[in-house]
């Protein structure tokens, strides 16, 4: 047995642990763990006993020497401004602005509620929770105007999908640390894709209300004053992603201070809207857990990269896929392909930590390396830049998994939320918009300007 | 995120439950102060170093250093709650005691790997006091840090032994209330609660 096939055969054994239950975290830890025992013991001739002592210091030094790092402060301070923008009263304020300002268009109601769950799931970061408080505040409006219930319904499931694009967003944090990519790259990149989607779920409300003009009526009488005098209460959303794309282009902030400074703002405006002790008390103990899971996913599977990088993984991925000599557009796509079909059950964090030891040195490899030129390369474009070309669609792919069959949460969110809506209406208002994913997702590999403008122009 | 579904009653396993809780629950909220400090320290950086010129030397090292605090302070926190995420589509369906035996395997896995887990970091911490690490901007000394988190790891294992001892009588008896154990849910129980957190969460709050 080669050193690939115990790696072949690990990589099987992780995929039936998780499946059979096994937490992410641990099994990825495990089978590191046992991989290294494996790969000292057998293949640099250490013996048993010797093999697992070497294991076991390199598997017990990881978590600790991984994590003392400023940069990743930012993922807790990313999360905290998630939980404390429920009690920053944002989500009312961004509605009733997006209503004033965008009612009058086809499906007016409808478009209101994308660009409002974009704003509050751009700064809470949160994609569930974003649908369960737009479920409450406007599907009972857009029902009371007559809006179709499945249409009203798969907006929101929808609208929530938009939070792991535009800054702040943990999901890109949690690729740049597994992949080792340029964080302030990273969220830069992300709020064009983001926007766009933004648009393109919009244009199709839109569209769609044109043609079936039933589906939703339009809303008038407001205003310019009306409409004025409801952006003050949308600042601080505004505010957050502005100091954080400004901070990281202009340099005068490092991306986890940019990230505390959002929170700090959300946490003033928390304040002064009349958030107790208590649920100050609440939102650290939430933050806090949140950050302990998804650090204990990133430690874990980085123990089992570590074994990777000791069977010497990535250089063997290499060769094996020049030598497939595949057009690198059609890898790319059954990688994207494999995503839409694990998305379907498993949850978004856990796929990308899973998955991206594999498929990013995949995708690096086919494209001709990590330090190629853009003239040299298969999609056209540096190293550097296809890693944050396919953190984009890696993070697009796990948003799309929330509104899929048979596991989409945001759907279940929901209709749990609205007793009127069942889970099959909920998945059926959503379809057009999985579709909108795909024209989305076309697009940016089409185009990877969209995705590439921003670090580029800012670099 | 928001807590599951576990049962507790007067036994000795359930107190044992609520006494670690106890722990738990402090140690998951000075990770979340940490957090609070990594915010409010970062703030303070800016200005200072913004309005006066005068950033901290200690801002990168403490930063640096507080990241696995967080990390590891609510770990065990969350294994109580069954917060680590998990694939469900398969363990969801399966019931009785079949069920308890998956849960106890893995319970002991976990509780075998993090024992190994906790001595090799213990190693690391060792190494570090015996060379007496420190940090390169101040000097911050590392070894209580890396210390800490074998502490959380020896909870985590308390934690996992619970659970284990759960599991066991759960496999002697499945007709008997689960205690100590999270509970699965189906994905509509966990949508339900999920909606019911963030939406009671909006209404304390407006």
């Amino acid at each position: 047995m080669s050193p690939i096939d115990v790696v072949l055969l690990l990589t099987l054994a992780l995929l039936v642990l998780v499946f059979l239950g096994f937490r992410v975290a641990f099994a990825a830890a495990l089978i590191g763990l046992i991989g290294l025992w494996v790969h000292f013991a057998i293949f640099k001739d250490k013996g048993m006993a010797d093999g697992f002592f070497k294991a076991l210091q390199i598997a017990g030094l990881t978590p600790h020497s991984k994590l003392s790092s400023q940069t990743l402060g930012l993922i807790p301070t990313f999360i905290v401004i998630g939980f404390l923008a429920y009690y920053a009263g944002l989500t009312k304020s961004l509605f009733e602005a997006a209503k004033r300002w965008l009612g009058w268009m086809p499906g007016g109601l409808g478009l209101s509620t994308i660009f409002a769950t974009a704003g509050f799931a751009a700064v809470s970061g949160a994609s569930l929770a974003t649908s369960a408080v737009f479920a409450r505040i406007a599907i009972p409006e857009m029902l009371k105007l007559g809006y179709d219930k499945r249409f009203a319904g798969g907006v929101v499931a929808a609208g929530g999908t938009l939070a792991s694009l535009i800054p702040p967003s943990a999901l890109l944090v949690v690729y740049a640390i597994i992949t080792e990519t340029s964080v302030g790259m990273l969220l830069l990149a992300g709020f064009i894709p983001g926007v766009v989607s933004a648009i393109i779920y919009g244009a199709l409300i839109v569209g769609m209300a044109k043609l079936r003009p039933q589906l939703g009526p339009v809303v008038t009488g407001f205003t310019w004053r009306e409409r004025f005098a409801s952006l003050p209460g949308t600042m601080p959303i505004f505010f957050v992603v502005a100091v954080i794309i400004g901070s990281i282009s202009t340099g005068w902030a490092t991306p986890t201070e940019a990230g505390a400074l959002g929170a700090f703002v959300v946490l003033m405006v928390a304040l002064i809207r009349g958030m107790r002790m208590a649920d100050l008390k609440m939102a650290l103990m939430e933050a806090a857990k949140l950050s302990a899971m998804i650090f204990a996913m990133i430690w874990g599977v980085l123990i089992f990269v570590r074994y990777l990088g000791f069977a010497r993984v990535p250089s063997y991925l290499e060769n094996w896929i020049t030598s497939l000599d595949q057009p690198a557009m059609m890898v790319l796509l059954a990688i994207l392909l494999i995503y839409v079909v694990l998305g379907m059950f498993m949850d978004a964090i856990g796929m990308m930590i899973l998955t991206l030891p594999i498929t990013f040195p995949v995708v690096m490899a086919i494209n001709g390396g990590e330090d190629i030129s853009a003239g040299m390369s298969a999609f056209g474009m540096s190293g550097e830049h296809t890693a944050i070309w396919f953190g984009i669609l890696v993070v697009k792919m796990a948003e799309l998994c929330l509104i899929t069959p048979p596991i989409g949460l945001n759907c279940f969110v929901v209709a749990g939320v609205r007793p009127e809506l069942s889970v099959q209406d909920v998945f059926r208002g959503a379809s057009p918009f999985f579709i909108a994913d795909v024209v989305t997702i076309v697009v940016l590999i089409a185009f990877p300007e969209i995705i590439l403008f921003l670090p580029k122009l800012l670099s | 995120m928001s807590a599951s579904v576990i049962h507790q009653d007067q036994s000795l396993l359930s107190r044992c439950d609520q006494a670690l809780l106890w722990l738990e629950t402090r140690l998951n909220l000075t990770g979340g102060v940490i957090v609070l400090f990594i915010v409010l320290f970062s703030v303070i950086n800016i200005v200072g170093r913004g309005m006066f010129n005068q950033p901290f030397n200690a801002y990168f090292d403490l930063m640096g250093q507080s990241v696995p605090l967080i990390a590891f302070m609510g770990l065990s926190y969350c294994q109580r709650d069954g917060g680590h995420i998990r694939m469900d589509l398969l363990i969801g369906r399966v019931k009785g005691r079949a069920l308890w035996v998956i849960e106890a395997v893995t319970s002991l896995l976990t509780f075998l790997l993090i024992s190994v887990l906790a001595y090799g970091a213990w190693l690391h911490a060792n190494r570090s006091i015996t060379l007496g690490d420190s940090t390169e901007d101040i000097g911050l000394i590392i070894w209580p840090f890396k210390l800490m988190l074998v502490a959380m790891f020896i909870v985590l294992l308390a934690r996992l032994l619970i659970q284990l001892w759960g599991y066991a009588r759960l496999i002697v008896n499945p007709q008997i209330t689960p205690i100590a154990v999270p509970i699965i849910e189906d994905v509509a129980a966990q949508a339900e609660r999920e909606a019911k957190t963030a939406t009671g969460q909006q209404e304390t709050s407006q």
